[in-house]
């Protein structure tokens, strides 16, 4: 194999360059599609406390049971990096009208969402029982857990709870089959796949001046996970770090005693500003938190890596192939780590 | 070329022997699976409905070459779904033939000495299974193989076997073996989890076939997924057993996950219930067995067979329990053994002996069931807003000749109780089924002043005879209703008693009652209304609502149009009147002084006037349920205590109710009629009765019970009521 130099004493071979591209560049294909079929969700489930046979015990009495279910209709907004959801559903309960009034099972609301919109109940009698429906349209802003960004799996908790109740007299039953997704609904970029209820009650506790005070609410938590659609954002940050990097990379094979030795740092501090400049579109992308996610932490170590590049080649004159190799070798080892570990 | 072949033909064979085998062939090859495995693997969410094993089935999933070996029959992981789809479709395809002939019911005929071992609810609960399938063994009901040895022997699984715990799947696949080598002799009922894809509505079964099938891309069209492999398979079970004894024998015993609606219950051939775990009506620490007293004259069990890490972690339950009814010269004669151990410690199955259709215990083998003396009927109300009240009349009743029929030497009786949601016109027909069906025309204790009024003419006829109804309707009262007898007071009496406590008590002069616009309410109303004239009260506000009103818009509106110092709530449903109170507003009965009837003290009204910080006086027929010490109360806390059932004064009106008939037959004789026993309790005068003085007043068909007042301190009183009905001026805290 031919190399950039004559005699090759401050230069990587092509063979160690191609090698680490193509190798680093399957490792890391690797890894997405991996990460594709096992989306993490970091979000948990809104607390919800199950009613066993033995809280139902200690709550006293034989309460009345409520089924309550979901049709989920539309997200007319659905902006996880604002954490700004805006939801279009159906609620419906089903009760014996002779055990609680519809007008207090109307009492209900939302836990950490504004109703916009609610139309009046519809209802219907079904055996001695009623079913009472409400149209209405939620908004829920909860910031979602954004550790994976951009290898990231969502959870959007709805909850739903009657302060004016309580288990003593009143409990929620549903389950999955309760909370139905209207099988046209399209949120554009990514898929519902997977749905949970679970329904039990609330606790708060409280002191005031004569003691300690309890109070218990029936609740149900609606939960649905999301998952992005295609790779996307994935493939747009991390193509151009990487190209940017196996750019960066190349300044190796070039001989630093030669004519490319402008050239080489040129390039190498040209990788810095790129990546720099990336960052911005990447900012672009990314949720407004406080905290580092995963394309942070790999934005910093191709950084570090181009930037280790370029001082490694403002010594190149005094740095001979073969630690230059080593140095290869140890940022590829690098880049495929934090993708490892990242993922 | 013959090399090849050789291979080839090697190859092939391989893959018919691994992939066409069952699983395990001996119940000590299942035993030493189990052994491998932890029992109770944590669980990755606290969830106890819908738990998620998530990080469990990890462990159990086989690598990516497993898979493709597996597919191939080269290999066979633990958890294989190749392998339980194979036996499934084997399985259902057998089955299907079964299914149109039985539409859903099986029908076994049993001799005498037929065994039949049950499991109720299982979730998952493997290992549980296999020890007991060990005992099984040991005993010689099956073999090694897993053979039921006698055919007139039969395992049946009461559904819900599945969900719940990471074990299904093996435990399904022990099913299917078992279902295979004893096609006529193992059944599988379908519970609720096997009904209408109720299964998948659960993380512990759907997420790892979800995660099978996303793996093998089927989940998007093409072949038939593993989940609707089930579903068929969960189609082709029966939904109820019938056994029935040969000889010609009428009457059966029913089988089945749930208990049925209170229609297919009356019906009186059925001789037993069998049932799965009924989780709503156990509210108290199970063994695995319970008797779930006479769900409309039906003596029903329940079966919990589940000492999952769920059931121990949340309910306390560790036990593996299954039941064998042994059918003797009759259903009547055929007894019940629990066998049931603790799974932590594992030192033998223990053995308690019942008569199936008594639910009374048995010392040995040899003892008989107790010769059934006579039964009466109940009409009650389980349901609806009145539903607490009747729940407690029906337990009280249960305990009270539960006392009879558990002393040596005392015959049986059988309360028969029906639930009549409170609707007049269904009382009727239950009656009617009573009289008709049953030939029955004593009612003891039955509940609600509209359902009796609504057959009161079959009284007056002197068709059915009427003992202690839990109603004090004036308008059954009357010297002429021979058929009819009370010892509590009646609901004028206890208005005007009432009314007349919160005016010498506390002084209040503006009044409000709310009261229900029927037969039961019209009367407390109108004496509360006389007392006022009498005290000079003027401008009581008077506010009717209907029985099955749901909106009181008008009545809060009146309400709140005048400032009160006391109001009256006579009506029966407590949530009626908690919808009423939050309607109107907490801080418009500050100061106010609430009172109202003991039907509408149970522990959710309890528990909503202790949540809004408000008083109530109630007036009660009977004293208190929970420190009186009159003998009579004493003893309904003991018997209570043996049925795990709470104290409310519901229960002891019920008690009271069934001790009174209990003991004046004891008195007078078991087989004696109802006419000789309503001239027992007419001939009563000045009879100490453990504790109370019985003395029948001929003018109002009733004892000279006293009547309690509980105010707003929660201190009891009695108040004394005179021959004429007056009640007296006088009151004093109940003696002790």
């Amino acid at each position: 194999m031919k190399r950039f130099t004559k005699t090759g004493k401050y230069t990587v071979s092509p063979v160690v360059q191609i090698g680490g591209v193509v190798i680093t560049s399957f490792l890391i294909m690797f890894f997405f599609y991996q990460s594709m079929g096992d989306v993490p969700i970091r979000d948990a489930y809104a607390p919800v406390t199950i009613i066993t046979p033995q809280k139902l015990a200690e709550f006293g009495g034989s309460p009345a049971e409520v089924g309550v279910g979901m049709f989920l209709r539309d997200f007319p907004r659905f902006d996880p990096v604002r954490a700004d959801f805006v939801a279009d559903l159906t609620v419906w309960f089903l009760f014996d009208p002779r055990l609680i009034s519809i007008e207090r099972m109307g009492d209900f609301s939302f836990e950490r969402a504004a109703i916009l919109n609610r139309s009046s109940p519809y209802v219907r009698v079904v055996g001695n029982k009623v079913l009472v429906r409400y149209d209405m349209r939620v908004q829920q802003s909860v910031p979602f857990d954004y550790r994976d960004f951009p290898f990231d799996g969502h959870r959007l908790n709805l909850t739903l709870v009657n302060y004016f109740l309580s288990p003593s007299e009143v409990i929620f039953t549903s389950s999955r089959g309760d909370l139905v997704i209207n099988p046209d609904l399209n949120i554009l970029g990514w898929q519902c796949v997977e749905r949970r209820v679970a329904a039990g009650f609330g606790e708060e506790h409280f002191t005031i001046q004569t003691g300690k005070q309890d109070s218990f609410h029936p609740r149900v938590v609606f939960s649905f996970d999301f998952e992005r659609v295609g790779s996307r954002h994935i493939v747009s940050i991390f193509i151009p770090l990487l190209l940017i990097f196996f750019i960066a990379m190349l300044t190796f094979s070039f001989d630093p005693t030669g004519f490319a030795a402008s050239t080489i740092l040129s390039l190498s501090a040209t990788a810095i500003t790129a990546l720099i400049a990336y960052r911005f579109v990447i900012e672009n992308m990314s949720p407004q938190v406080g905290y580092f996610m995963a394309s942070d932490y790999i934005f910093l170590v191709f950084l570090i890596a181009c930037c280790i590049v370029f001082f490694v080649n403002v010594f190149g004159e005094f740095l001979s192939g073969f630690y230059k190799t080593i140095a290869t070798v140890f940022l590829h080892m690098l880049v495929i780590l934090t993708f490892f570990f990242a993922i | 070329m013959i090399k090849k072949c050789m291979y080839v033909g090697l190859l092939v064979l391989t893959v018919f022997v691994l992939g066409g085998a069952p699983r395990f062939e001996t119940l000590t090859q299942w035993s030493a699976h189990a052994a491998k495995h932890i029992e109770a693997p944590p669980l990755d969410n606290g969830d106890w409905f819908d738990p998620d094993f998530s990080s469990f089935y990890a462990t159990l999933e086989p690598t990516l070459f497993g898979r493709i070996f597996a597919l191939w029959g080269l290999y066979d992981p633990d958890l294989n779904f190749y392998r339980i789809k194979r036996e499934l479709v084997e399985l259902t395809k057998k089955r299907a033939s079964l299914v149109q002939k039985t539409l859903g019911r099986k029908e076994l005929l049993l001799t005498k000495g037929a065994r039949v071992f049950i499991w109720g609810d299982l979730h998952g609960s493997y290992f549980s299974l296999i020890r007991a399938f060990q005992k099984l063994k040991n005993d010689g009901i099956i073999d090694e193989f897993l053979r039921v040895q006698k055919p007139c022997d039969y395992i049946v699984f009461l559904g819900d076997v599945i969900n719940r715990s990471p074990y299904t799947f093996f435990l399904l696949e022990f099913i299917f073996a078992l279902m295979e080598k004893n096609p006529k002799n193992v059944l599988y009922l379908r519970g609720h989890q096997e009904t209408d894809r109720y299964w998948e509505n659960f993380f512990a079964m759907r997420k790892p076939l979800e995660r099978f099938e996303r793996v093998l891309n089927k989940s998007r069209g093409g072949e038939i997924s593993l989940k609707e492999e089930f579903n068929t398979f969960f189609e082709t079970l029966p939904g109820e057993l019938i056994l029935k004894k040969d000889g010609g024998q009428r009457g059966y015993v029913l089988c089945k996950h749930e208990i049925p609606p209170m229609e297919a219950l009356i019906n009186s051939q059925i001789k037993a219930l069998i049932t799965g775990e009924q989780r709503n009506l156990v509210s108290w620490q199970t063994k695995g067995l319970d008797f779930l007293g006479f769900i409309g004259g039906v003596p029903s069990w329940g079966i919990l067979s589940c000492p999952n890490r769920l059931y121990g972690e949340f309910m306390n339950f560790y036990n593996d329990s299954f039941i064998c009814v042994l059918v003797g010269e009759t259903l009547e004669q055929s007894s019940l053994s629990f066998f049931y151990q603790d799974r932590r410690q594992k030192n033998g199955f223990k053995k308690e002996l019942f008569c199936l259709t008594q639910g009374l215990p048995l010392e040995d083998m040899h003892q008989e069931c107790k010769k059934e003396a006579l039964s009466f009927g109940t009409l009650v109300s389980f349901s609806g807003a009145v539903g607490s009240v009747g729940r407690g009349i029906c337990r009280g009743i249960t305990a009270a000749l539960s006392k009879n029929n558990q002393k040596k030497g005392f015959p049986f009786i059988r309360p028969i109780v029906f639930d009549d949601g409170y609707v007049p016109r269904r009382a009727v027909v239950l009656l009617d089924a009573l009289l008709n069906d049953y030939h029955l025309n004593v009612c003891v204790g039955s509940q609600g002043t509209p359902t009796l009024n609504a057959y009161l003419d079959k009284v007056k006829a002197g068709k059915v005879w009427v003992f202690f109804p839990a109603t004090g309707g004036q308008q059954f009262r009357l010297p002429e209703l021979t058929h009819l007898i009370h010892y509590r007071q009646s609901y004028p009496q206890e208005a005007r008693a009432l009314v007349n406590h919160i005016i010498t008590t506390y002084s209040s002069r503006l009044f409000a009652i709310l009261y229900q616009n029927d037969v039961f309410g019209i009367q407390l109303a109108n004496a509360a209304q006389e007392v006022f004239r009498e005290r000079g009260i003027k401008n009581a506000l008077v506010i009717p609502f209907a029985r099955e009103q749901t909106e009181l818009k008008e009545q809060i509106k009146k309400l709140k149009s005048m400032n009160v110092e006391a109001i009256g709530f006579f009506l029966t449903s407590t949530t009626m009147l908690r919808n009423f109170i939050t309607s109107v507003g907490i801080p418009f009965f500050l100061g106010s002084h609430l009172f109202g009837l003991s039907f509408l003290d149970d522990a959710a009204f309890r528990q909503f006037l202790k949540a809004h910080g408000l008083r109530f006086t109630f007036s009660y027929p009977v004293p208190d349920p929970v420190k009186s010490n009159l003998p009579l109360v004493e003893e309904f806390r003991i018997e209570m205590d043996k049925h795990h059932y709470p104290y409310d004064s519901n229960t002891l009106e019920g008690y009271i109710s069934g001790a009174l008939v209990r003991d004046a037959l004891e008195v007078i004789g078991f087989d004696a009629g109802p006419e000789k026993l309503m001239h027992y309790f007419e001939s009563l005068k000045n009879f100490s009765y453990k504790g109370f003085t019985l003395t029948f007043n001929p003018q109002t068909r009733s004892f000279e019970f006293p009547l309690f007042i509980r105010n707003e301190r929660n201190k009891w009183h009695s108040i004394s009521v005179d021959k004429t009905g007056t009640v007296a001026a006088q009151e004093g805290e109940v003696k002790k």
